[in-house]
């Protein structure tokens, strides 16, 4: 089947939501694909089930921190490879399935997108600039401070090198004497911008002929018919079934540029007549306003005069938002940049020695978000103080720490004890070991504050790791925030990411961790009430406790939100608990799966046996555990069979918890055995 | 103190909404509306309770992923604190609303074990959308009857529970009767609904009320579903809609009689459903007639003379005192829709 790649690519307020959701008909008919709208921007929800933008895509709250980031740390015209915004393009295009995306402040980066990909097919959209800066005037700006208040000195920075063309510096500065007033300052300012993306949706056109096929917005609606059949040759897809019989979005019928003199974007609309004339690479019709003069026919032509600018969004929220996703990331690669350039020892040794040099207690800011962070302690004390003081660290939170002491035989209850004269928190000793499960259970319900995270004695939490996700967290005591984790070794530092989850509903997320099918976080940040609401770690799993409980809590959350940062450094200098021993893991990962075997049975059905023996591939599955399950599959014909074989094998399991006399060979084998020896129809 | 004490689940999400619908059920028996939950859920809820709402804390092992109530523990929690003076116990879903407080009357029901009673449906916009007749919303107990709710594997908000209450009354030979209102409502709203869980607990259910007929054949989806749809069809049946409770010993006969022809499920004989055949009541007995004539309709439509069949049935209708004949028309409607129009 024909590989569907699609960049739907604009301006801004020339068509592009129109065409995205024609196309995505199309699309949608012919093959199941992922639909992206504006990635700079938005997150993948804006785009519903049935492949259409909701009614209000401009809600702030659906703002992307990974989009916008790439926005802000990539250039806005790209020629090459490059380290953020190959992400970017990794996220869209990573999957190997069919895409789409509606871009619009992506332009300039076309060409970087046609060189990773040879699949990819970018349908560009134009509009007269008259037409583009009257509907942004009764829409947004294309450089206010709703959105992106550091385009603009990089969009000039840019256009100067790459062009050698200047650009207004502000409104009191080297405006034309005739530009007064912030209506007019705005209209030239979109002019520049439609004039540059403009350009480099032609040079992408021109770079990549036919890869890139470039349609007039005006031209669209005065020659729909030959206009359609462009799309359908160029794209494959019978677009031109799927027209939609009313237009998208907000309609600009009047004119809102009437303060603005005609005569200071004439000039740029002489510039697309020759730019168009010249190249002759667009479906321009002859009716298209493009073509037509620019006083009589565009001006005159947009009806009742309404001025004004208007910026309908929430500039704080959006500004500083952006501004501290910005401040984020200067301080996230300052660490990361310690951490490479030092090794994480080093970095370690830095972070205990801050600790160590600056007044004993954090300071604590009256009105900052609370969150404990729990850290089960054994045999801890040679990297305990490392770990507390990347806590103490956080920036914008007052974050305590809740050791928990679990019968270490190294001194870690008196370097414990001797930490907590230097910072907020507590020490629970537990008797004698009783293991992270049960730990982090009892640290948990001993939290002073109402947001609770987790961390290894071993490991380091980055600066803004706890600040990200109550930032995600938002309030909503039903929401897990959780981030991207640095695994390092010896001589390896490698990042696991786990933003690709915001992508899935529920269903996906909840067989996704069923099945460890997706990475799982670690060390999340959630409202105690939440983990409360949990049957919690299970204290009788010496493994995969937390496995379990993540997919519990992916059932119980009403949203897992990624920050899409590194928020936690993990020391791996040894194989760990989690490697090696394959039939110790066939028995844990077996029991951690029957904590939740009934409610994924009831939700999928004989998926769920799946989802186990996926789970168990990691470490191979012999012969009997293949047979086992097999059974359970033939029992599956009926349905009710999956809930009482999963009952069955947690019985036999959990008599089997405590047996230390038999291997894990042969305890395993026993609760794989008695499905065996069902028969596929009897009860 | 109210002679009626009502008891409900309420859940975290929603909270606020459960509360303005139970209301009107305080306010109708002037008693306070006991909420049995587990711990985990206890916490959550009992700060943000009213007063009349009296929050009882429970522990069990949690099933399908959600704090679902068991019936066992349900009723311990009843007997643990229900008032002395209480005449009857009254079960409702929580998010049931009482449409005027006049109808809790309805609920007294003195000599009668059990009341049961459907839901007047209300769409999304506010308007009636029709009796809901696949499972029941209030359920009104004499305390001598709250043992009804020792059912392992059954939990409040997962299915068959709101089916066990009558059909466990119906084999142990209680009396049933069923209160057709439109008093009782509820507001539509996405469900959750498993058929893996359906099948699991109708099977538990169906081991657990029929033992002796529960024999050694193997489970089947179809057995459940034809075992539901026999119970959904003998509960919403007339015998069960008069003023007074039916004879419960004809009833029970009758709905073993009509369990075994139709779920073909195997009788031991010991005492058992295949003994209670031979005391088929007159009223049973025509029900099976009419399940037969409808098997047949289905099965072979082209068979000559159903109709014919079916008027003969009439009579013994009649005789068997079905006032209003619903069932007889439904089973007759059903025939003809299986015949086609006629020639």
């Amino acid at each position: 089947m024909e590989q569907h790649k699609i960049i739907i690519a604009g301006v801004g307020r020339s068509g592009t939501t129109f065409m995205f959701e024609e196309v995505a008909a199309a699309l949608r008919a012919k093959a199941a694909a992922r639909l992206f709208y504006e990635p700079y921007l938005w997150a993948p929800a804006k785009v519903n089930q049935h492949g259409a933008v909701k009614q209000e895509p401009f809600n702030t709250g659906n703002l992307s921190p990974f989009g916008i980031y790439v926005h802000c740390t990539a250039p806005l015209f790209l020629d090459g490879a490059h380290p953020v915004h190959d992400q970017m393009i990794g996220h869209l295009f990573g999957h190997g399935e069919p895409m789409m995306t509606k871009m619009v402040r992506g332009n300039g980066r076309l060409q970087a997108f046609l060189a990773a990909d040879p699949d990819l097919r970018v349908l560009g959209m134009t509009r007269d600039v008259f037409g583009t800066v009257n509907s942004a005037a009764n829409h947004f700006s294309f450089f206010g401070g709703e959105f992106h208040p550091t385009d603009l000195p990089r969009f000039r920075a840019e256009v100067a090198a790459r062009y050698g063309a200047g650009i207004p510096s502000d409104l009191s500065g080297d405006l034309p004497a005739d530009l007064s007033g912030e209506a007019a300052r705005q209209a030239v300012l979109s002019a520049y911008w439609w004039h540059y993306m403009t350009k480099a949706l032609l040079d992408a056109k021109a770079a990549y002929p036919d890869r890139v096929c470039i349609i007039d917005y005006g031209s669209l609606r005065a020659d729909p018919e030959g206009a359609y059949q462009v799309i359908d040759r160029f794209l494959g897809l019978p677009v031109s079934a799927h027209r939609l019989r009313h237009r998208v979005g907000v309609v600009s019928n009047s004119n809102y540029l009437s303060d603005v003199p005609p005569a200071l974007l004439a000039p740029f609309h002489q510039w697309s007549q020759e730019m168009f004339a010249a190249q002759g690479q667009a479906f321009v019709s002859a009716d298209s306003p493009l073509l037509k003069d620019f006083d009589a026919a565009l001006v005159g032509g947009y009806g009742t005069p309404k001025p004004g600018v208007v910026p309908r969004y929430p500039l704080y929220h959006t500004a500083v938002q952006w501004r501290y996703a910005l401040a984020r990331q200067d301080s996230k690669y300052a660490s990361l940049q310690a951490i490479s350039e030092l090794g994480l020892s080093a970095y370690a040794d830095a972070a205990v020695e801050s600790l160590r040099t600056r007044p004993y207690s954090p300071a604590l800011v009256a009105g900052r978000p609370e969150v404990s962070v729990i850290i089960p302690v054994w045999n801890g004390a040679q990297t305990l103080e490392a770990s507390v003081a990347s806590v103490w660290a956080q920036k914008d939170v007052n974050a305590e720490v809740v050791l928990v002491e679990d019968g270490s035989s190294d001194g870690s209850a008196e370097v414990a004890e001797a930490l907590l004269e230097k910072g907020p928190g507590r020490l629970l000793c537990n008797q004698r070991n009783l293991g992270p499960a049960l730990s982090r259970h009892k640290g948990i319900l001993a939290a002073a504050h109402p947001l609770v995270s987790t961390l290894d004695a071993d490991d380091l939490m980055l600066p803004l790791k706890l600040a990200a996700e109550v930032d995600v967290i938002a309030g909503d005591p039903g929401v897990v925030g959780f981030s991207d984790v640095l695994y390092s070794g010896d001589n390896f530092l490698w990042r696991w990411p786990s933003g690709q989850l915001a992508n899935l509903d529920k269903p996906d997320l909840i067989a996704g961790f069923a099945a460890r099918k997706t990475s799982l976080p670690r060390d999340m940040t959630l409202h105690r009430s939440l983990y409360t609401r949990s049957r919690g770690f299970d204290v009788l799993l010496r493994l995969y406790e937390d496995w379990a409980f993540k997919t519990e809590l992916a059932g119980l959350a009403s949203a897992w939100r990624p920050t899409f940062e590194i928020g936690t450094c993990y020391s791996r200098k040894n194989p760990g608990q989690s490697a090696g021993d394959p039939p110790k893991q066939r028995f844990w990962i077996t029991a951690a799966y029957l904590r939740n075997a009934d409610a994924l049975a009831l939700q999928f059905g004989a998926r769920s046996i799946d989802f186990l023996q996926n789970a168990l591939a990691q470490f191979g599955r012999p012969g009997y555990v293949e047979a086992g399950l097999e059974m359970m599959r033939q029992r599956s014909e009926f349905s009710g069979n999956i809930i009482a074989d999963f009952d069955r094998m947690r019985r036999s399991i959990d008599a089997l918890i405590a047996r230390a006399d038999l291997d894990f060979e042969t305890r395993t084998r026993r609760v794989y055995d008695e499905l065996s020896r069902l028969t596929a129809a009897a009860e | 103190m109210s002679e009626i004490a009502q008891y409900t689940s309420l859940i975290p999400a929603g909270l606020d909404t459960q509360l303005d619908k139970l209301e009107g059920w305080h306010k109708a028996h002037g008693g306070p509306v006991h909420t049995v939950n587990h711990s985990r859920e206890h916490a959550v809820l009992a700060p943000r309770l009213p007063d009349w709402v009296i929050p009882v804390e429970v522990r069990f092992a949690q099933r399908f992923g959600r704090d679902y109530l068991p019936l066992p523990t349900l009723l311990a929690a009843i007997r643990r604190t229900c008032p002395a003076q209480a005449t009857r116990i009254v079960l409702a879903n929580s998010d049931s609303e009482i449409a005027h407080p006049q109808a809790i009357d309805s609920l007294r029901a003195p000599g009668c074990d059990l009341l049961f009673a459907g839901r007047g449906d209300i769409d999304v916009e506010g308007r009636p959308a029709g009796i809901y007749d696949q499972g029941y919303d209030v359920f009104s107990l004499s305390p001598d009857a709250l043992e009804l709710l020792d059912l392992k594997g059954v939990f409040l908000g997962l299915p068959w529970w709101d089916y066990v209450l009558p059909l466990s009354s119906i084999l142990t030979g209680r009396s049933v009767r069923r209160l057709d209102t439109d008093a009782f409502t509820h507001r539509l709203h996405p469900q959750r609904w498993s058929l893996v869980g359906f099948n699991h607990i109708g099977w538990q259910v169906m081991r657990q009320l029929l033992p002796g007929a529960m024999c050694s054949g193997a489970p089947s989806a179809d057995g459940v579903l034809e075992f539901a749809r026999v119970a959904n069809s003998f509960l919403n049946s007339d015998v069960f809609a008069s003023d007074s409770p039916p004879d419960p010993a004809r009833v029970r006969a009758g709905f073993l009689a009509i369990v075994a022809q139709e779920t073909g499920l195997r009788m031991d004989g010991r005492g058992g459903p295949a003994a209670q055949i031979g005391m088929l009541a007159q009223f049973a007995g025509l029900h099976a007639a009419l399940y037969a004539l409808y098997r047949e309709a289905i099965e072979q439509p082209e068979t000559p003379g159903l109709a014919a069949r079916l008027a003969a049935l009439e009579p013994q209708a009649h005789a068997a005192g079905l006032a209003g004949q619903e069932s007889f028309r439904r089973y007759g409607k059903l025939i003809g829709l299986r015949r086609g129009p006629p020639a």
